[in-house]
């Protein structure tokens, strides 16, 4: 029984920096990635309109070296992995029936760490310039690069990177001990089954990116010799290490969109997932074999045929589980009663992308084509068919689809296909043609061309459809703010739900589940509804329910590390001291002071049953 | 009733007697992993100190030693054996096998060419 009183309602903004609660996390990185994603998508708008007629002097040389290397760290790192998270951290807690994930106060230190990762990095820019050295920062490029941009590389990476380990250590457990009875894993949402492989991807892809950017940083800061071959170092060290990382990393961010289609796709199709244990396998199959193939990013190194052929066959092999994803997908809506709402289109959408940005990955993993595409725009545009044709119109899916369960409102229909139609001609029309400037021999990451190489027109028109992109992602933040209107307010099931998050009413209530639920079988809450219950089983009777405080703490040890950081750039010791005694110190009134939570009372709960609405 | 009780006493003996059969087992492989260990440890030590082994060869050998010293740590002294610690091993293991051909692949090709 509880011995502390209800805790006392925090408002306004000191709720939102101390919320330990997974929903309002879910916002925050929601807001956070939406925000870093406008800042990486006005860096590509730059480098589309420098690029849209030759020998453009939009931007100096160095400007556009700046711009597509924080252009991509921004992308992946800021925008699409904490895009990512917003969902995990909104969707698995309600789709397995828990309370929260396992530990809110490190899930709220994660968000924590990745913002002040995103900010220090982003700040480069006002202070004497960003990295310079591409996203992959491979040395010497990035051990020789002049001023502190890639520094500002190293330090803000590394602090999100901890924010990003704590985060899939989190889910991991979350979802091993957190489920509610009767929820076997062959019973967990394909949501829910891919956050937990990208989570097991997290934990054994990021300790590697830590160590290589502890090697840059010793190399740049503290004068080590890893990446020096003069003095014995190997500059092929960091780019096993970073692709080592950097092969799972994009697996980390693909699969949790796999999970958000699966689950659209079923749902708008009234259809079960087909092949759902086959889904399974493929989403861990292809999170073991992320971990064989980072060779195929070095094929021109020269490591030899052996190694370029082992890895090659690997490559290749990843097909196969994608493959079956794919035909699962399309045997789901066969003959399935689909509904076009906005989150369908985007799902729609994404299969054949997806498909072209797979077959271009195999032309790719061909060891000898691969010595004439190495380094072209050929290669941007097959990254960019698989994450933005993947990855980025698989989390509009998943916005749509739960927008209604974050934010207790719908967006609108009508603006989402406008969205949807933009977005999705000019994402076409922007990389497509690039696939052609590749193979007429443009290489990427070059600030212009000479005309008169029949390269202007490709060019032109690539420009056009980055400016539809734009457009279709300012219709989007239309719709969002319009969605604020009292008018948008949705039912508790909008879309006639499958899983369990759909069982709850509107709006969410902070103990998500008032009892945690019995689940009886694939699709929780579809059993429900089938055998004409109006709602779950409750597993358990009504009762006081135990939730953590609200705490302050996991924003202060993230100062403190962002204050160390800017210590390391400018070489200050002090500062550096300063900042890590502010973490240390909060770590140690973290560990002393006993917080043992508070309850939310037995009456609360059948108070607020008694005004449900489902 | 009395005969009842008898049953239920003898169940109860049962489980004690048995109980104490695996706890007598636990401690044999105690004992034993424990002398093995040391032994395992003075062989390394031996191996390197006596020069009786080639050099080339000495690393995997203490290596593999110090392998075997691993798995009596995790099963005998951690009780990995015992049930419940099924997604403990799935994630040493996979972890693991992807540091190992991290640290091969690396190894293979970075310092034999």
């Amino acid at each position: 029984m509880s011995t502390h009183a209800s805790h006392k309602k925090r408002s306004g903004l000191m709720d939102w920096l101390t919320t330990v609660d997974h929903k309002k996390i879910g916002i925050l990185y929601l807001i956070a990635g939406g925000f870093f994603f406008i800042i990486g998508g006005l860096e590509a708008m730059f480098m589309r309109i420098q690029l849209f007629k030759p020998e453009n002097d939009f931007v100096a040389a160095e400007t556009f070296n700046q711009l597509l290397t924080m252009h991509g760290t921004t992308m992946i790192f800021f925008a699409a992995m904490p895009l990512i998270f917003a969902f995990m951290n909104a969707v698995v807690p309600l789709q397995i029936g828990a309370r929260d994930v396992a530990f809110p106060f490190v899930n709220a230190l994660g968000f924590w760490l990745f913002f002040f990762g995103g900010v220090l990095l982003n700040l480069s820019w006002l202070l004497g310039g960003a990295p310079d050295a591409g996203w992959t920062a491979y040395a010497p490029l990035s051990t020789t690069s002049e001023g502190s941009g890639v520094d500002f590389y190293v330090l803000g990476l590394q602090i999100s990177g901890a924010g990003t380990l704590v985060g899939g250590i989190n889910f991991l457990v979350t979802i091993i001990n957190m489920r509610a009875p009767g929820m076997t894993f062959m019973r967990m949402p394909l949501f829910t089954w891919t956050a937990f492989v990208t989570s097991g991807l997290i934990l054994f892809a990021f300790p590697p990116l830590t160590i290589g950017l502890f090697m840059l940083m010793f190399e740049r800061v503290f004068d080590a010799n890893f990446f020096n071959p003069d003095n014995g170092g190997n500059i092929l060290i960091w780019e096993h290490i970073f692709w080592i990382f950097g092969h799972p990393e994009v697996y980390i961010l693909i699969l949790p969109s796999f999970g958000a289609i699966s689950e659209v796709v079923a749902t708008f199709s009234r259809k079960r997932l087909f092949g759902y244990s086959a889904m399974v396998f493929a989403t861990v199959l292809i999170g073991f074999l992320g971990f064989m193939v980072w060779v195929h990013h070095m094929f021109t190194v020269g490591l030899g045929p052996v190694a370029n052929s082992i890895f090659a066959v690997a490559t290749m092999a990843i097909a196969v589980p994608t493959g079956v994803k794919i035909f699962n997908w399309l045997f789901t809506m066969w003959g399935g009663k689909i509904v076009f709402s906005t989150a369908m289109l985007w799902a729609v959408g994404f299969i054949p992308t997806f498909v072209m940005g797979g077959v271009t990955g195999v032309m790719l993993a061909i060891p000898s084509a691969d010595y004439q595409f190495h380094d072209s725009y050929f290669v941007v545009a097959h990254f960019h068919y698989v994450i933005v044709g993947g990855v980025i119109l698989g989390l509009f899916a998943g916005l749509y689809y739960w927008y209604p369960r974050m934010f207790n409102r719908v967006l609108n229909e009508t603006l989402g296909k406008i969205h949807f139609w933009t977005f999705f001609i000019g994402f076409h029309l922007t990389f497509f043609p690039q696939h052609f400037l590749g193979l007429m021999g443009m290489p990427r990451r070059v600030f212009t061309y000479l005309s008169g190489q029949d390269l202007d027109q490709l060019n032109f028109i690539s420009t056009i459809g980055a400016f539809l992109m734009a457009i279709g992602t300012i219709v989007l933040f239309i719709n969002v703010i319009i969605s604020t209107s009292k008018k948008y307010a949705p039912s508790s099931d909008p879309w006639h739900g499958r899983t369990l998050e759909w069982a709850i009413p509107y709006p969410t209530p902070e103990y998500n589940f008032a009892q945690t639920p019995l689940v009886r079988g694939l699709d929780a809450f579809w059993v429900e509804k089938a055998a004409g219950n109006k709602g779950m089983t409750p597993a358990e009777p009504v009762g006081d329910i135990h939730m953590p405080n609200p705490s302050i703490l996991p924003l202060i040890m993230s100062i403190g590390l962002f204050v160390a950081a800017f210590g390391l750039i400018y070489d200050t010791m002090t500062v550096v001291v300063i900042g890590m005694a502010i973490t240390f110190i909060s770590m140690f009134f973290r560990s002393v002071i006993d917080d043992h939570g508070f309850h939310i009372h037995k009456e609360e709960v059948e108070e607020d049953l008694k005004g449900v609405k489902l | 009733m009395a005969d009842h009780n008898n049953t239920e006493t003898n169940i109860h003996r049962n489980e004690a007697l048995q109980r104490k059969l695996a706890f007598k087992e636990e401690r044999k492989h105690h004992n034993v992993s424990f002398i093995m260990m040391i032994l395992l440890t003075l062989v390394a030590f031996y191996a390197i100190w006596s020069d009786k082994v080639a050099d080339s060869f000495a690393v995997l050998f203490i290596l593999v030693l110090a392998v075997v010293q691993v798995f009596f740590q995790l099963y005998i002294w951690m009780h990995l054996s015992h049930k419940g610690h099924d997604f403990p091993l799935w994630g040493m293991f996979s972890g693991i096998l992807i540091a190992a051909i991290t640290v091969v692949g690396i190894a293979g090709m970075i310092w034999t060419s």
